[in-house]
Order: C-alpha cells, then sequence, then structure tokens
C-alpha cells in the first residue's frame, strides 16, 4: 500500500515518440462523517490523501521536460494550480489535456422489501446480516448520496466513476432509493442525456460510468 | 468542463461489447480516453466468477493491446492485495479467473484499474509492470465515506470518452 504522498504513476504513449504522464493528482473527499452525517462543503476539501506527481517519460530530450514538470506539479494543490504549472511555452506540455475522474464505489444502499416476491436464501441472508447483525448501521448511503451530488456539482469532474455495489441486496427497492437520492447527479450526467438523444457536446454534467457488483446481483 | 483540446465528440456507447469493438479498434491512437467496464456481478457462489462469459477475457486483452495507454479500466474485486501481489482465488470471495484478470492488466497496464469490494480501500502498484491500481474505499461507510479525485494528465481526451462494456451477464 502506497503511503499518502507517495508517488502514483503509469505510463502513457503518445504517438511513437513520447511516453506521458499518468494519474496526476490522486485526494480524498470525506464523504460521511463519524456519527454518519454528511459532512459539508467546504469540509470536503479537506485532504487525507494528496499524491505528487510522477511523470514518466522515456525519450531523452523530454526527460528534462518530465521532470521539471514533476518539480512544478508537486507542490500545486488545485486544478488551477496545476494546469498553469504545466503551460510551458514551447514544451508540448501546454497540449496535455487535464482529466479530472470521481471515484466512488460501495455505497450500499439498503432496504428491507418482503413484499410482492419470495426472497431468495441470498437474500434473506443479507437481510439477517443487515437487520440482526446490524451491518445496516455501518453505512449512511443517503448521506453520503448527498454529499457526493453536492461534490460533484462543486468539483464539476469530466467523468464520474461508480465501481459497483450501489445496493446491499440487489432489489428493485434498494434500485429505486438510490435512483431517487442520486437523482441529481444521474440525470445531470453526460451519459444521461446522451441515451435521452441529447447532443453530448451540448451537455453539461459529467460522464457517468456505474458498473454492477456483487451486492448488485444479489440472488444466488 | 476541462479537456482543452477542440476535439468533437463522437460517441458514447453502454451498450455490448461486440457493437462497439470493432469502433474502438479502427479509432485513432490517443484520440480519447478509454473506459472499459467489467461487470462483476458473480452472481453464482457455484461459480465463483464464471459470469465471465466466453470471450470477454480475450476481448479485455484485445482492447487494452491497443489501447492500454489511455484507457482506465473499471471493476468491481480487486485483482492486487494490500501489499502489490496478485490475489489469489478465494472460493466464493473472489473472481474465479481474478490470476488471469491480473495477469491481463499488468501486460497491458492502463492508466489506472479502479475498484471496489473492499471497505477500506488501498492504492496499489505492481513495481515490475507499473500497474496501477486504485480501491478508493466504501463511500458510504460511517466515519470512512469518501470518494477519490484523480486527475490524470493526458494526451487523450476525456471529451472523447468510449466506454466498451466487455464484461456481461446475459442471466439478469
Amino acid at each position: 500500500m502506497l503511503p499518502s504522498g507517495a508517488d502514483l504513476h503509469s505510463t502513457v504513449r503518445f504517438g511513437k515518440e513520447l511516453i506521458f504522464v499518468a494519474t496526476v493528482n490522486c485526494r480524498h473527499y470525506r464523504l460521511v462523517g463519524l456519527q454518519g452525517k454528511s459532512l459539508r462543503w467546504p469540509h470536503l476539501l479537506q485532504r487525507s490523501l494528496v499524491s505528487r506527481t510522477c511523470l514518466t517519460l522515456r525519450c531523452g530530450n523530454v526527460h528534462s521536460l518530465a521532470a521539471l514538470a514533476s518539480d512544478r506539479l508537486s507542490g500545486a494543490s488545485t486544478l488551477q494550480e496545476i494546469r498553469k504549472s504545466l503551460y510551458v511555452a514551447g514544451s508540448g506540455l501546454e497540449k496535455m489535456k487535464l482529466i479530472r475522474l470521481l471515484h466512488f464505489t460501495d455505497i450500499h444502499f439498503h432496504s428491507v422489501s418482503l413484499a410482492g416476491h419470495l426472497p431468495t436464501w441470498k437474500e434473506l441472508l443479507g437481510y439477517a446480516n443487515l437487520y440482526i447483525a446490524g451491518r445496516r448501521k455501518a453505512f449512511a448511503a443517503l448521506e453520503a448520496a448527498k454529499a457526493l451530488c453536492e461534490l460533484v456539482q462543486s468539483l464539476n469532474p469530466d467523468v464520474v466513476i461508480f465501481s459497483s455495489d450501489l445496493t446491499s441486496t440487489g432489489t428493485c427497492e434498494e434500485f429505486a432509493t438510490a435512483y431517487e437520492h442520486l437523482r441529481p447527479l444521474i440525470e445531470s450526467s453526460n451519459t444521461f442525456e446522451a441515451a435521452q438523444g441529447k447532443n453530448r457536446s451540448t451537455a453539461s454534467g459529467p460522464f457517468l460510468i456505474m458498473v454492477a457488483g456483487n451486492h448488485d446481483g444479489y440472488t444466488q | 468542463m476541462l479537456g482543452g483540446g477542440a476535439v468533437s465528440p463522437r460517441y458514447v456507447t453502454l451498450g455490448t461489447a461486440n457493437s462497439n469493438l470493432s469502433e474502438l479498434n479502427d479509432a485513432p491512437c490517443s484520440a480519447s480516453l478509454v473506459a472499459i467496464t467489467l461487470e462483476h456481478c458473480r452472481p453464482s457462489w457455484r461459480s465463483s466468477g464464471s459470469h465471465y462469459v466466453e470471450g470477454t477475457r480475450e476481448r479485455l486483452e484485445s482492447i487494452l493491446s491497443k489501447h492500454h495507454t489511455h484507457a482506465v479500466v473499471v471493476g468491481h474485486y480487486p485483482v492486487l492485495e494490500q501489499d502489490g501481489a496478485a490475489l489469489y482465488e478465494r472460493f466464493g470471495r473472489s473472481l474465479l479467473d481474478v490470476r488471469t484478470l491480473s495477469r491481463i492488466l499488468c501486460k497491458y497496464p492502463p492508466i489506472a484499474y479502479l475498484c471496489g469490494h473492499h471497505h477500506e480501500g488501498y492504492i496499489v502498484k505492481d513495481t515490475e509492470s507499473g500497474f496501477l491500481h486504485i480501491n478508493c474505499g466504501s463511500s458510504g461507510k460511517i466515519g470512512s465515506g469518501r470518494a477519490l479525485e484523480i486527475m490524470i494528465g493526458s494526451h487523450a481526451a476525456a471529451n472523447n470518452l468510449q466506454v466498451p462494456e466487455i464484461g456481461s451477464y446475459p442471466h439478469l
């Protein structure tokens, strides 16, 4: 595990000669407080992890540029500072685009639903885990969703990525609850507008990418 | 919106893999950021991940071989341990083919592999291949719920994002 402040990097090949860049910056935003209450902006700005940039370039004439960029970026804390730092006339770095991703995962909306269908043994196991063992008390999905929507609005990322486990037992009710609380994010997203047939170039929201995990198909 | 370049958007597709794979293969390299999504629903405890339908791994390897330098891969299950070692298969607790997946990702390391499942979250990098593995940790967990902001400097453009979905689970 990388300690806070460690370098994060991977390389990107550009054309045939440049091997370029990487994760530029990486920081955590707290969404839920210790009491299960969402933290209000600007407390979300508190960084718990910030990593320095590491640029790995393999071409001789570009190597010094990498060191320069790395040096300039190491003290930058905001996107504006990073963009400003990256501008080196004639270096090629000014052509580089900065892409801001916001990654969240395992939010685990939960609601019990025994009416309408016979629960599978797996769902019963999930309910027992949530409501008898008390695992539901470990999650504050509603607060997290609210804080997340505010965070997206404030940061205006290019891409929002959710890497699964939106729900706890994968029921329709849980998905409906999740949709209701993430509606501002979902319906303003570029992806949603594209799906609605709107012109993507005029859409203002981020791309939203969501995939399913083991709790989203909690049937077997 | 960031990006800066005057790159006109082409399309974004969240359909099945085969529907846009050929378009993706024809796309000029580094014209756009590619976000590859893997469905890790794993609905059967018996299979421990047999939802990996035939050809999925081949499609992943094929796409990554051409686009890994400007791609991020999104899944649910971690593929590396917290110390950077490849995960071994734990019956019912990880993907059946986690070793194969980590081998592919180390062979063609994307910009980053984003995942969840382990609520504590950790970020590791395979020192040999440079494969960057990011688990941001649960966003809904009381006391530690969080989101991770990742800024990528690249010649690829986010406003030209392509999203091939190469894992699917047709039984749902």
